[in-house]
């Protein structure tokens, strides 16, 4: 070996296809604490901890044999106390008289291979978060199916614990309390618009006695009889309310008194031609109109009640518009 | 004959012979490694050459952690190529973790395979004291994970997926080609743990096929009390001890291989 190669700044290694190390540098013998007795002629093994005899059997020597040269192998070499040092290996694959010899460079790499650990620690942590994180994650689509389901449930239980505060349980129309709500509203409405709002009040004639006689079920399936053909005979945008025992209410935005009138007469016409279960039933409805004289809703409610009394009083069967009542009574 | 499976397994077939001479690598490399020793058989047998689904040439879009996180699921490719060349009367040729392999396919399809020729075979790595010897401990094989990891850029498959596939670096690419030969670290690291967590010990007395254990002398791999017991538990089994050195015989000796696996032919077929 001339006297570069010997010293050059990096460790230089041939051996056989049977593994036996033929030339040494001093560079390699320095880093590897040896003597070159130790090595020469001896198997590369003597060289190699058991993880790296496995990595030479199975993966270098086949790949410098096949290609003829191998790159950029990191190795672990023992030195001869035994520690292991880190070094990285090129090596090509010469024929020289009848004989192979593959030749090697090798490099102590501490620095390059503390590097490498860490990044390698930094993958398997990396790893371990990314696994983590798909973990967190998915364990968070869980808990949102989960809040989703809680809510449609919770939406469900809302919506009827709406219905059952604003609806009558036995007719289904909106309950008293969405009467008074709604006709304040119309009432305020009215009055920032100037538009005209009614009220009817219906109530069914001589309904106790039908109690009485055929028993209060028969009443309930009479108050529901009246209650869908109230319903079904106003506009979209009236509010037909129960308020209370037979007494019902029609709310009619934007309607003036003639309008009203003629609302109630059909609903009156309708109830009396309507096929009833035990005998006929008719309604008395009394109505009131918002106007200058009459802005508040108690005095609404007060006047359309007394225009129903009218017409209790009067036969029953009949609407009187509160109108009406000015020149017959006072 | 599946086409697609000779697609997947990278098959070649070459020689004049009728009878079937399959070659299989073993852990770390590819067909390749045969190169200095089927010219020798071409003339007598039907060579055929094919890579495990993850090395070499095979479509690594195959690649399946389960079936092959053991050796039956490599045993599985042998016999699907079997199965897709119709071949009958094989004498099958295994390096390394390929012998045990190829036993285990045997094992499956006994009429198939007329002999196996093991080369530096193991039944087990790992030493199960205190009657087997294997050759290693455990900690020997992670410290092999470990110098993996640092060859086989085990970083890259996380840090840089598509490092590999990269179609605007292709000198990157080709560069890697040159460097292992299955160059996906996560499947490279599964065949080492198929290989060297396996125990086939139960199965050599199964074994319906006569067999040649090709030993290397100081084999580090597959040391000599191995193949001795290999040769007691295998049933029609015959030992040869070669001069060469090592665990990779046909490519650090291909003549001695060569010339060793024709005179086994030759007296199996006189006998």
């Amino acid at each position: 070996m001339d006297e570069m190669l010997d010293t050059a700044p990096c460790g230089f290694l041939s051996f056989t296809d049977n593994g036996i190390i033929t030339l040494i540098n001093q560079t390699l013998l320095a880093d590897l604490a040896y003597s070159s007795e130790a090595v020469l002629n001896q198997h590369i093994n003597v060289l190699l901890p058991m993880a790296g005899r496995i990595f030479f059997q199975t993966h270098f020597f086949p790949l410098l044999v096949s290609q003829g040269r191998a790159l950029e192998i990191y190795l672990s070499v023992k030195t001869e106390n035994g520690t292991e040092i880190p070094m990285l290996l090129n090596a090509v694959r010469k024929q020289r008289g009848q004989q192979y010899a593959n030749d090697c460079s090798l490099m102590v790499i501490h620095q390059r291979n503390e590097f490498e650990d860490q990044i390698i620690r930094l993958k398997n942590a990396a790893e371990v978060a990314v696994r983590e994180k798909e973990k967190i994650y998915q364990e968070l689509l869980d808990a949102h199916q989960r809040l989703d389901d809680k809510r449609a449930k919770l939406q469900v239980a809302l919506n009827l614990l709406e219905k059952m505060a604003t609806t009558d349980e036995l007719t289904d129309l909106k309950n008293r309390r969405t009467f008074e709500e709604t006709l304040s509203r119309e009432i305020e409405h009215a009055k920032r618009s100037l538009w005209p709002v009614s009220l009817i009040i219906v109530d069914a004639d001589h309904f106790k006695s039908i109690n009485d006689t055929f028993g209060h079920p028969v009443g309930d399936r009479y108050l529901q009889q009246l209650a869908k053909i109230l319903q079904s005979n106003v506009r979209k945008n009236d509010l037909v309310a129960r308020y209370g025992g037979e007494e019902f209410v029609v709310v009619l935005p934007n309607t003036k008194a003639a309008g009203a009138v003629m609302i109630a007469e059909k609903l009156r016409k309708a109830v009396e031609v309507s096929i009833w279960p035990e005998r006929p039933l008719t309604t008395s409805l009394g109505i009131a109109t918002l106007s200058d004289g009459i802005t508040e809703k108690a005095e609404l409610l007060k006047l359309a009640d007394q225009a129903l009394y009218y017409s209790k009083h009067h036969g029953r069967n009949r609407v009187t518009h509160f109108n009406e009542l000015e020149f017959a009574d006072l | 004959m599946n086409a697609n499976i000779l697609t997947r397994n990278n098959v070649k077939i070459f020689g004049t012979g009728k009878q079937p001479l399959v070659f299989a690598h073993g852990f770390g490399c590819d067909q390749n490694m045969w190169r200095f020793v089927t010219p020798a058989f071409a003339e007598a047998y039907q060579i055929v050459l094919f890579d495990y689904v993850g090395s070499g040439k095979s479509d690594l879009a195959a690649y399946n952690s389960a079936r092959y996180s053991h050796l039956s699921g490599y045993a599985q490719d042998i016999n699907d190529i079997v199965d897709s060349l119709g071949l009958e009367d094989i004498i099958f040729v295994g390096h390394s973790v390929s012998s045990v392999i190829g036993m285990l396919a045997s094992l499956k399809k006994p009429e198939r395979f007329q002999q196996l020729i093991m080369v530096g075979p193991s039944p087990r790595y790992i030493n199960d004291p205190p009657d087997y010897v294997g050759g290693f401990e455990r900690a020997d094989i992670e410290g092999l994970f470990a110098m993996m990891d640092k060859n086989y850029l085990g970083w890259a498959s996380f840090l840089a997926p598509a490092i590999m596939q990269n179609p605007e670096k292709p000198e990157l690419s080709n560069e890697l080609k040159d460097s292992f030969c299955s160059t996906d670290p996560v499947i490279a690291r599964q065949f080492a743990q198929a290989t060297f967590f396996s125990d086939n010990r139960e199965d050599l007395a199964k074994v319906q096929v006569p067999s040649l254990i090709l030993q290397c002398t100081d084999d580090i791999i597959a040391p000599l009390v191995v193949g001795e017991y290999l040769h007691q538990h295998l049933p029609q089994s015959t030992l040869r001890v070669l001069k060469a050195t090592g665990h990779c015989p046909h490519l650090s000796h291909p003549d001695e291989t060569i010339t060793v696996i024709k005179d086994y032919l030759r007296d199996m077929a006189s006998d």
